[in-house]
């Protein structure tokens, strides 16, 4: 064996024999590559995790040598998936994105699910909205600036009534590097995302180009969202800017991290679907449990209508711990949660200049 | 000097703990590497001396190309087609039927000598043991040390969770 390994200089990073004796773990970098080109990117993905050497072989985006084995595997197993990866794009990320009977990559549990591009992630529609923030929300709400905005990775819901959606994780991480920028770095750090963004979009149309292509025998289809959206929503752009320079006017833009405000604006399709849920379940048995959701709903009203500056005050004293709360349940019914974004919004105004400098030295 | 102009002549091998072989030149020839070493070098009676493989191993490796002396040789071009056959026929699957350490001695000398159908099914033997395992199970398979600190594995793990149920 030791003969047979001093004849390539390869194996010579490979002689300290480990106490164990493993002939696979001591195979020269080109035999492992010709086992793995026999492997479909399932088993590449398990194999990644059995020792340090072979996920240094298997997880490197940087390395020719990897990047072909992936790729081989891909083109081998995954046939229908010829496609190259979007533009800084792995082959080991883009092979794990595509192995789809693995389901939702989030909840772990729902097999139904969708590849999402725009945000690396494969999930089921439950993760998805709860994870993801609609751009109303973010531009008329959280106040984001609209140039930031718009470079940020957004999909497409729907067909007729289509909505722009973005991954909360994304945005908050992006806005945090964003919001410590000069005006100058700023341009440049945009155009930057913003071809990012553009060769993610280019590749997503040249993939539903295909599918569409492929789909041409059944007459029927539909273009979908991203081929045609972009004129509908630039129709209320307007309306945005609008919006959004009115804000920018007023309050500056909000600090980050973004995160604080995403557990409150937690979007309606989450209560939506937990909701289905909900009257599932209760159709599937009990009619007091309905009862008790109703009175509990008109409690609810009554408390609202009590509100009023004293309780305020009181909240705002609360508030920190409140923050803290809002992190931990979720599940808050309507009108806790209005109350919370007024209060929040008054704390942002009292705190002012301290809340931004405290963030500016966290963020540099 | 073609292989089978050579038909009958035989050809003497040296293993590396000094052991010769002597094996008829069409047997010799499905390794690519002496193949070009007999046409190089013409007729001789000199043994060719073959430091990177041992007699055992030697000795299974001309078993083998024994065995497969009349396969048509493999071409540069059919390299997807071979590929393609994940089928190991049975009497290669008995071949294979080794001991790991000289599994993996196979392949190096198929690799070093050049022969590519036995290369081929070496590794698709091992692949074979890697398909369709947990990472645990690989590692007892091939006797892997797993040297990841308990952190890098709690990450892997974190990361890989929705890939656990099969």
């Amino acid at each position: 064996m030791k003969t047979l390994e001093s004849r390539m200089s390869l194996t010579n990073t490979m002689q300290d024999i480990p106490a164990v004796h493993s002939p696979i773990t001591i195979i020269p970098l080109e035999l492992f590559i010709e086992i793995c080109s026999y492997l479909p990117p399932v088993d590449l993905f398990t194999f990644s995790q059995v020792c340090r050497k072979f996920r240094g072989y298997l997880c490197a985006p940087n390395s020719f040598a990897t990047q072909q084995i992936w790729k081989k595997s891909r083109l081998e197993f995954m046939p229908k998936e010829d496609m190259p990866p979007p533009e800084g794009m792995s082959e080991e990320k883009y092979a794990v994105l595509l192995m789809a009977e693995r389901g939702c990559q989030i909840c772990k549990q729902t097999k139904e699910c969708k590849i999402y591009w725009e945000f690396t992630i494969r999930c089921c529609k439950k993760c998805f909205y709860k994870n993801a923030i609609s751009r109303f929300d973010l531009i008329i709400k959280i106040k984001c600036p609209l140039e930031f905005v718009n470079i940020m990775p957004c999909t497409h819901t729907g067909y007729f009534f289509c909505k722009k959606y973005y991954w909360k994780e994304q945005v908050d991480l992006a806005y945090s590097q964003y919001y410590g920028l000069l005006r100058k770095e700023k341009k440049i750090w945009l155009d930057g995302k913003k071809q990012v963004f553009d060769s993610i979009i280019n590749y997503i149309r040249r993939r539903e180009l295909r599918k569409s292509e492929e789909k041409e025998k059944t007459k029927y289809h539909f273009l979908s969202p991203h081929t045609y959206c972009d004129t509908i929503e630039d129709d209320f752009s307007f309306l945005y800017s609008f919006y959004s320079r009115r804000s920018l006017s007023a309050p500056p833009p909000p600090s980050p991290p973004l995160s604080r405000f995403f557990v409150q604006s937690a979007t309606k399709e989450v209560k939506e679907v937990e909701k289905i849920e909900k009257v599932e379940k209760v159709n599937n048995n009990d009619v007091p449990h309905l009862i008790q959701l109703h009175i509990k709903r008109l409690e609810n009203e009554s408390y609202q209508s009590t509100f009023d500056v004293n309780s305020a005050n009181n909240y705002l004293e609360n508030s920190n711990e409140q923050k803290i709360n809002n992190f931990i349940k979720t599940k808050k019914n309507k009108n806790k949660k209005k109350r919370n974004n007024k209060l929040n919004k008054y704390n942002m105004k009292v705190r002012g200049k301290n809340f931004k400098n405290k963030f500016a030295y966290r963020y540099g | 000097m073609t292989s089978e102009s050579s038909e009958g002549k035989k050809v003497t091998l040296k293993s590396c703990d000094d052991v010769e072989f002597k094996v008829e030149i069409p047997v010799a020839s499905r390794s690519i590497l002496l193949k070009n070493m007999i046409e190089d070098v013409g007729e001789t009676d000199q043994s060719i001396p073959l430091p990177n493989v041992n007699e055992k191993v030697l000795k299974k490796v001309l078993e083998w190309c024994q065995h497969h002396v009349n396969d048509p040789q493999p071409t540069n071009d059919d390299d997807d087609s071979r590929r393609r056959n994940t089928e190991i026929d049975d009497w290669d699957q008995r071949f294979l039927n080794v001991e790991q350490d000289m599994l993996f001695e196979i392949i190096l000398a198929a690799n070093y000598l050049d022969i590519k159908p036995l290369l081929d099914i070496g590794c698709k033997t091992v692949a074979n043991m890697i398909k369709g395992k947990s990472p645990e199970e690989i590692r007892n398979t091939f006797n892997i040390v797993n040297d990841f600190t308990p952190e890098e594995e709690e990450q892997i793990r974190k990361e890989n969770e929705w890939a656990e149920d099969r």
